[in-house]
């Protein structure tokens, strides 16, 4: 901020608010007070963030705090209304809170969890990005996305079991016990699959026999942690403003 | 991404400040990706600053795992002058997923002998340390500073 502003004293921060735009993309705001160093005038910030899946747009407004109300409520529309035009449904992160006290990395809009002692401990979620739903059942939708990582995996058994739905989340988790040749330290192999109308959710653990309860309890707090995407507005008056633009 | 080890005990350096500094200390080499010659770059790495004239001989060099079970080759190599050592230089070299980091330990015979087993230990303690370096989940936007 002092980057942005040298002249001004800031003498508070908000915290960062969550805010979806009319497009039904994630944003943020963070307001700013502050001081200017030489006039003394009170001024306001207003920063936000509209963010695709590997960059966010910044639109930044300042103004003097006496016009803070008029200025501030125009911002706020101009954001709600600011679009990525990345379209509706395509392959999106999600929201979700990750796993206390382990460590991810991205690659892609794939994110591996994985804890701080692995490989040692050889436990390891896998969240990809949610993808447009199929209309096929959560726990066949489950069983399917393991297949393709189970080359080389000598399958003892499996389990398949609904779970209790959670923010208007269907569930369904897909349990896979055996052995791959190439790594025997990876047992364990469990899939949750979230539904919704329009979007599939997916985070599976890798992990092994004496750690599999405990990870699993951390991957069923993760997949209750699930959020929907957020819809777009889809009244007349939005797309009309969308088309006029 | 970066390497961290399990213990501190060591002053920790990246590899421009190691040139003036004094022995013993630990070197961590900066993590990067597999898209190179390891071997060439292992050969650099383990070579960077000799005092001129200096030769070098490599009396150990062992495929392990590190503390946290990371693969991991350890080199243990002698800077001679004639047929001195003037110093020891243990390298852990390590593999994680698709990158591949180094520690290296750099002293006296003198220190290295008595205290091998402990300074193994320490460049065996490495492990990676992904934890805010980069956007992964959304929820990290939402999280206040």
């Amino acid at each position: 901020m002092s980057q942005l502003a040298p002249s001004v004293e800031i003498t508070s921060t908000s915290t960062i608010k969550p805010l979806v735009t009319d497009e039904g993309e994630y944003a943020a705001i963070v307001e700013l007070e502050g001081t200017g160093r030489t006039g003394g005038h009170s001024l306001r910030y207003v920063i936000a963030f509209v963010f695709g899946e590997d960059f966010y747009d910044r639109i930044d407004g300042y103004f003097t705090a006496s016009k803070a109300a008029e200025y501030e409520a125009l911002m706020h529309a101009y954001i709600r209304a600011y679009r990525l035009s990345l379209g509706e449904l395509r392959a999106r992160r999600f929201y979700y809170e990750p796993p206390g006290g382990w460590q991810g990395r991205a690659r892609n809009l794939l994110a591996q969890w994985f804890t701080f002692d692995y490989p040692k401990r050889p436990s390891q979620i896998i969240v990809s990005a949610a993808f447009p739903s199929t209309k096929i059942e959560a726990s066949v939708t489950a069983r399917a996305l393991i297949q393709r990582r189970l080359v080389g995996f000598k399958q003892e058994r499996e389990t398949g079991e609904s779970l209790p739905a959670e923010n208007g989340l269907g569930m369904a988790l897909h349990h896979v016990v055996g052995q791959f040749a190439s790594d025997p330290s990876i047992t364990d192999l469990c899939t949750i699959v979230a539904t919704d109308q329009r979007y599939v959710y997916v985070a599976r653990l890798e992990t092994s026999t004496a750690w599999f309860e405990q990870d699993r309890a951390t991957l069923v707090e993760l997949a209750r942690s699930i959020r929907s995407l957020p819809r777009p507005k889809t009244d007349e008056k939005y797309a009309l403003s969308w088309m006029a633009e | 991404m970066r390497l961290v080890l399990e213990q501190q005990t060591w002053h920790e350096l990246d590899p421009e400040a190691a040139v003036a500094a004094e022995l013993p200390h630990i070197v961590l080499v900066p993590v990067a990706p597999w898209g190179e010659d390891l071997a060439a770059r292992r050969q650099q790495v383990l070579n960077w600053n000799l005092p001129p004239g200096a030769t070098t001989k490599v009396v150990y060099e062992q495929l392990v795992k590190s503390s946290v079970e990371w693969p991991m080759r350890l080199i243990e190599q002698h800077v001679m002058r004639g047929q001195e050592v003037v110093e020891v230089r243990l390298c852990a070299f390590y593999v994680l997923l698709e990158y591949w980091a180094g520690v290296i330990w750099r002293g006296p015979l003198s220190t290295f002998t008595p205290e091998r087993d402990a300074i193994v230990a320490a460049v065996s303690g490495g492990r990676p340390d992904w934890r805010r370096r980069e956007i992964i989940a959304l929820y990290q936007l939402y999280e206040s500073p």
